[in-house]
């Protein structure tokens, strides 16, 4: 076993003295109703899911006197309907895979980045209706994209149908950011294309 | 279309039929007069069955965020019990909280064709509605949770006139297209935001100086006067506390003659007496509630095994999170309107105080004498997963099938269950179904539906005699949804969409001034964004709304 030479008294983590660290946890302490915030896509480090669990243990520690929660931002681009939708119709959260006719859930299996690298797949199929910047990689194997028109793409994929903007093209529902309220989405009649949802089930009554 | 169904034997209770042989006709998805000289189109041969209407499940929690987060925080749960795609039916999985599809099918499978959620956050009801619209099969509805909601509070703790009580109310039942009202942990969800860890009857809200019995007769008044069939559905202070069931026996006192549904008693029947301290109080329970007729039950039957508790009840939720297996509770608040938490559970026999609640929720179905005031749930999954319910039946019908489920649990829990030993009732085949079909169906004021009268909906169930009750419960031969058949063989043929059923109860439109005022002031969404149209269930969902009669607003 390698000895390590121990830093003892410490007076800083993290370039924070223990002083300023002591201040703030007393200040959580006396408050009489706290919130965490964290973005998780702010959180840029290896394994940030670390920090988030950091977090979400400090909230569960101050309750044990006073009151305290934690809230994630984030949700862009129609995420947390899609988590929240896949769950209650596979049962899991994001990453589930149907190759084998049951929901099959495995976050580091069925990433599709890494797929893509380690080349698996045969297809890549990209649903993209909401902003434009959300393109699709590069990718060696045909890529089919439903997207809005001015999709940012980096190379012309295999099939392009340009869809609707739920909430500009046509109705829907988004689930926000709290995972508490979803918004209607009216169609305001921008543009006459078909929602993401038509095109899919046109291309499975096809197949 | 005409359909006949024939030599079955009807246990239809509300219409006062009792195992008679009766042939059933059912023409464009409702039952009508015998047409003895018609050639049906399809004629189904039911010679020996037991036939009764499709069943009602009154208080499941099937729809809405924390029944998500549930989902979403068991995937070892689901991984237990995949569920492959068929050419009729999608894949899915999960035992607990099954996913929105499999809920579906499983209910059909077992012979319901409804389900209502008892549980709605108005804030979240374009959730629970869009869960309840990907759960095939069923008819649904879900009741609106109010009590620990700002507004109400604010109105409550400034003395507001009644009648915007009143109009509040009401609009909450159109905006959030509900059925019911429900109160959970009155003012307690919200006290606990300001961190009071407990609320009793009689105590106040530290902010809002207003007490679960203000809030409870308040509710109950307001929805008797807008004429609403289902009265409160109450879900009490101290939630799996030992000794609440004094608190439970002074609610019940306390609704003064007004009509109240209490709801999973046998978490709220617990005593402190024996070496344990902790006890039933069923007998008491049932005892009062049955010279209260004003007031109406339903179980929450815990059953031994793995599920997952989800409930509304921060407060109560956040107290019990210690014992969650696994190890991951979950708690949420939510501005302005209620909370949640969600904390796994596993019921174990050889546990004393699961043997306990075992014994509490049996004690209380034999006890009580009235079936018509009584529903049969386990508060699905707070108790048990749906599926457990033919195993409740049996429970029920089979006394000797009771005595050996009895042998197993916890010795000090038997010890303490010589009043269970002494029941020998056995629930007959009428009182199943009124527990089952008819008491709901008339409780929660579902015309056309719980019976097999002419008009009624074709919601048909058709099961062996079979003397193990819990294998004929669980797999009927037939059941017919809207006239049509879905299941076969507890198996599904044909897959269908059910309706939303809903209240409209008159009110005041002013109100909506007063409330765009707080919305735009408070809230995070704006009110005309909170309100659900009937398009979003019709044409979103592809679904169907059913308005159900109120009486007419008094005064």
């Amino acid at each position: 076993m390698k000895r390590r030479a121990i830093w003892w008294p410490c007076l800083k983590r993290g370039g924070v003295s223990l002083a300023e660290i002591d201040a703030l946890a007393e200040r959580c302490r006396q408050a009489k109703y706290g919130v965490v915030v964290w973005a998780p896509a702010a959180l840029k480090s290896a394994h940030a899911e670390l920090a988030i669990e950091q977090f979400t243990g400090l909230v569960k520690d101050l309750n044990q006197e006073t009151r305290f929660a934690g809230l994630a931002l984030g949700g862009g681009e129609g995420a947390t309907t899609a988590a929240a939708v896949c769950t209650w119709i596979s049962g899991y959260p994001l990453r589930v895979s149907y190759a084998c006719g049951a929901p099959d859930y495995d976050p580091y299996r069925w990433d599709i980045g890494r797929m893509l690298k380690d080349g698996e797949g045969d297809v890549l199929v990209w649903t993209a209706s909401i902003s434009p910047s959300l393109g699709p990689p590069p990718t060696k194997i045909p890529a089919i994209v439903l997207g809005t028109p001015g999709l940012a793409l980096q190379k012309p994929p295999a099939v392009l149908i340009p869809v609707g903007t739920p909430g500009l093209d046509h109705a829907g529902r988004l689930v926000r950011v709290d995972t508490v309220v979803t918004l209607p989405l009216k169609d305001l009649g921008r543009a006459e294309l078909p929602s993401t949802a038509e095109m899919l089930s046109a291309i499975q009554a096809a197949i | 279309m005409l359909i006949k169904l024939t030599g079955g034997r009807v246990y239809d209770p509300a219409n006062r039929v009792s195992g008679e042989v009766r042939d059933l006709y059912v023409e464009d998805g409702k039952i009508v007069a015998p047409k003895p000289d018609a050639r049906p189109d399809a004629t189904y041969d039911i010679k020996g069955r037991v036939v009764m209407a499709g069943a009602i499940d009154p208080h499941t929690h099937i729809g809405g965020g924390k029944m998500n987060i549930a989902r979403m925080l068991l995937p070892e749960d689901h991984k237990g019990d995949p569920v492959t795609c068929t050419e009729l039916t999608r894949a899915g999985s999960g035992h607990s909280v099954p996913s929105t599809h499999i809920t579906g099918y499983r209910y059909a499978e077992m012979g319901y064709t409804a389900c209502f959620e008892p549980a709605m956050l108005p804030a979240n009801a374009r959730q629970a509605h869009m869960e309840m619209g990907d759960t095939p099969m069923v008819d649904k509805g879900a009741f609106a949770m109010l009590g620990s909601d700002d507004y109400f509070l604010r109105q409550l703790a400034a003395k507001k006139d009644f009648e915007a009580i009143k109009d509040y109310v009401a609009w909450t039942l159109h905006a959030t297209q509900a059925i019911a009202i429900k109160v959970v942990n009155p003012g307690g969800i919200s006290a606990f935001k300001f961190n009071q860890r407990k609320l009793d009857l009689d105590e106040e809200h530290v902010y809002y100086h207003v007490t679960p019995r203000q809030i409870i007769l308040t509710l109950a008044r307001a929805i008797e006067e807008l004429g609403v069939t289902h009265p409160l559905h109450i879900h009490g202070c101290n939630l799996g506390v030992p000794g609440n069931i004094e608190t439970t026996l002074a609610t019940v006192k306390a609704a003064e003659g007004l009509r109240v549904h209490m709801t999973h008693t046998q978490f709220m029947s617990y005593g402190t007496e024996g070496d344990r301290k902790f006890s039933s109080g069923a007998a008491r329970l049932t005892e009062l509630v049955s010279k209260t007729p004003n007031v109406s039950i339903d179980v929450g039957q815990v059953l031994f095994g793995q599920t997952c508790t989800a409930s509304g009840d921060s407060m109560r939720q956040y107290a019990i999170s210690k014992s969650a297996h696994p190890k991951k509770p979950v708690t949420m608040d939510i501005e302005c309107d209620a909370g949640c938490g969600v904390v796994p559970m596993r019921y174990r026999d050889k546990s004393f105080v699961n043997a306990m609640q075992w014994v509490i929720g049996l004690e209380t179905f034999l006890l009580f004498d009235d079936p018509w005031r009584m529903f049969l749930t386990t508060d699905h999954p707070n108790g048990a997963p749906f599926y457990f319910y033919p195993h409740l039946i049996r429970l029920l019908m089979d006394k000797s099938f009771r005595d050996d489920m009895l042998q197993k649990i916890n010795p000090d829990a038997q010890g303490q269950a010589e009043l269970l030993k002494s029941l020998t009732r056995e629930y007959t085949l009428d009182e199943i179904a009124i527990l089952t079909r008819a008491g709901p169906a008339r409780s929660l004021g579902l015309k056309d539906l719980g019976h097999l009268g002419v008009g009624a909906a074709g919601d048909i169930t058709v099961y062996r005699d079979d003397p193990n009750r819990e294998a004929m419960f669980a797999t009927p031969e037939l059941v017919f949804k809207n006239g049509e058949l879905v299941v076969k063989n507890g198996k599904v043929v044909k897959v269908v969409q059910g309706a939303t059923h809903v209240v409209r109860p008159e009110y005041d439109k002013a109100i909506e001034k007063p409330l765009n005022d707080y919305f735009d002031r408070y809230s995070t969404v704006r009110m005309e964004n909170f309100k659900l149209a009937d398009e979003e269930i019709i044409d979103g969902d592809n679904g169907a709304i059913i308005v159900q009669p109120t009486g007419a607003r008094r005064p």
